[in-house]
């Protein structure tokens, strides 16, 4: 038998668009450990949350994360809306829907075309990527900008969309529906991706909720949990039934992701059809005193903000948990055991989001 | 200082002492809870300290109270999954953990340049600019 080998995955590496460093220990080509390495992106954010203004904290938690900018401003805002005693008029309510689902779909397209790419697969990746332009092109219709799209603000949202805007997403969203459909059905039928994904890295549920696992990955293991099933926001009011898939593997993780691609379509067209008039925000007048926690569910899984406010205008605390940080001690526990060739698209299943996960 | 009283969101927070902490998060394991978090106040001479589950959606927390120097027991012989979270502690909060199964030592999310663990109440944050600009 071979003597053990520790090699170093990351924090620079072509399938990790943000720096994490796994230490793989090998025998062999086997991994038998995975220990995370972080703290290249920790920014203080929690800090600078209790120093700032509470609403110019709208604008801070944004830059938490690119890809899900947008759901950690619903987030807080959920939250201190609860503390402040606030309900987000019906409209609002819906436009929040629209807008974050328009940002689910291109997260997962973001990560259906990475995935491409840990393959090899370079059409592939940039024709998941050429489709997601176009939803970016919608977030920057509506809202001005393409990623940090500012819409949210405490009591409501800060813009609308109007009948044009509207009906230019419903002309646009079934055209990308259908080619969405003919790419991930290249992607989830190619006998090479099979290959690599299916049976790799595979999380039994039970393991799952053991580990605290969320979105996705735990959808992927056959548990139907979904935050949007506790109908924040205007979800309550809009069919929704969460995406499962059985097997608990890579290829299980993938297909609840581009499965869902189709059902957020859905979502912001059922939101438009059903768009009720009224105001787009409550006003308000004190400072938060007491605590509250808001759970929702971003691209990558369960995202929640605890605020605990002391009457000033600063917060005591502002507690942020994002998806990446319940998903990696399931990725840790699963690594091991797989060949090291895997290592990259089995981190990858997870869709990791470093900047998220260190704040 | 008080304690938080309601927090809404929350539908129940069960308060623990600390030496009966770990057996509170048992029952929860055993309810098969799915471990959330955990999320710390600093409460001047004490930390309050929140483990968060959820339950069918709901979330319910169990409470305790840690003097400040007192040591936490940790709940990674309960839930390994908190090993994260406690790293974070000791990190963000200067707590430490008893018994934590993968232990960076304080230096997992921060590094050596921070002088004293950056959520604490008394740790002043300024902005530190260099000192020559080399352009």
């Amino acid at each position: 038998m071979s003597e053990g080998t520790s090699v170093p995955f990351g924090p620079q590496h072509p399938v990790l668009p943000e720096p994490i460093q796994l230490r793989i220990s090998l025998e062999d080509e086997n991994v038998v450990q995975a220990l995370p390495a972080l703290g290249y992106v920790h920014r203080g954010i929690e800090k600078a949350g209790e120093l700032n203004d509470f609403q110019q904290n709208v604008f801070l938690v944004e830059r938490v994360c690119g890809i899900c900018s947008s759901i950690h401003a619903l987030a807080y805002c959920l939250a201190v809306e609860a503390v402040l005693g606030l309900e987000a008029p019906k409209r609002a309510s819906y436009l929040r829907v629209v807008w974050m689902e328009l940002h689910r779909i291109h997260s997962h397209l973001l990560y259906l075309g990475l995935l491409a790419e840990a393959f090899g697969f370079e059409s592939l990746f940039m024709e998941f990527w050429r489709v997601r332009e176009r939803v970016m092109d919608l977030l920057e219709m509506t809202a001005g900008n393409r990623v940090i799209i500012s819409v949210c603000t405490i009591g409501g949202v800060r813009r609308d969309i109007d009948a044009e805007q509207a009906r230019a997403i419903r002309e646009e969203l079934p055209k990308l529906r259908d080619e969405a459909r003919r790419l991930v059905d290249s992607l989830l039928s190619d006998y090479t991706v099979r290959q690599r994904t299916v049976g790799k890295g595979t999380i039994p549920a039970a393991l799952a909720l053991e580990l605290g696992a969320v979105g996705p990955t735990l959808r992927g293991s056959g548990v139907a949990q979904d935050m949007r099933m506790a109908g924040y926001a205007a979800y309550g009011e809009l069919e929704f039934r969460p995406v499962t898939f059985p097997d608990g593997d890579t290829y299980s993780r993938t297909a609840v992701r581009a499965e869902e691609v189709f059902q957020s379509i859905d979502l912001v067209l059922a939101a438009l059809d059903n768009l009720p008039e009224g105001d787009l925000k409550v006003g308000f007048k004190g400072r938060p005193e007491g605590a509250a926690l808001a759970r929702v569910e971003a691209p990558r899984g369960e995202l929640i903000y605890m605020v605990v406010g002391n009457g000033t205008k600063n917060l005591e605390r502002m507690r942020v948990r994002v998806p990446t940080y319940a998903n990696i001690p399931a990725l840790l526990t699963v690594l091991p055991g797989c060949e090291f060739a895997d290592v990259p698209v089995v981190t990858l299943s997870i869709d990791p989001c470093i900047s998220c996960t260190e704040r | 200082m008080s304690v938080l009283g309601e927090v809404s969101g929350i539908a129940r927070i069960e308060d623990a002492p600390l030496e009966s902490l770990l057996d509170a998060l048992r029952a929860y394991r055993q309810r098969q809870a799915r471990f959330i978090t955990a999320s710390c106040l600093d409460r001047g001479d004490r930390f309050e300290i929140l483990y968060l589950f959820d339950e069918d959606l709901r979330t319910v927390a169990v409470r305790t109270l840690l003097p400040k120097g007192a040591k936490l027991p940790s709940a990674t012989g309960v839930y390994l999954c908190a090993f994260l979270v406690e790293n974070e502690l000791q990190d963000l909060f200067g707590i430490e953990v008893e018994g934590l199964h993968i232990d960076y030592s304080g230096k997992f999310l921060v590094t050596d340049t921070f002088d004293a663990p950056p959520l604490l109440k008394q740790t002043a944050c300024e902005l530190q600019l260099p000192k020559e600009n080399p352009s």
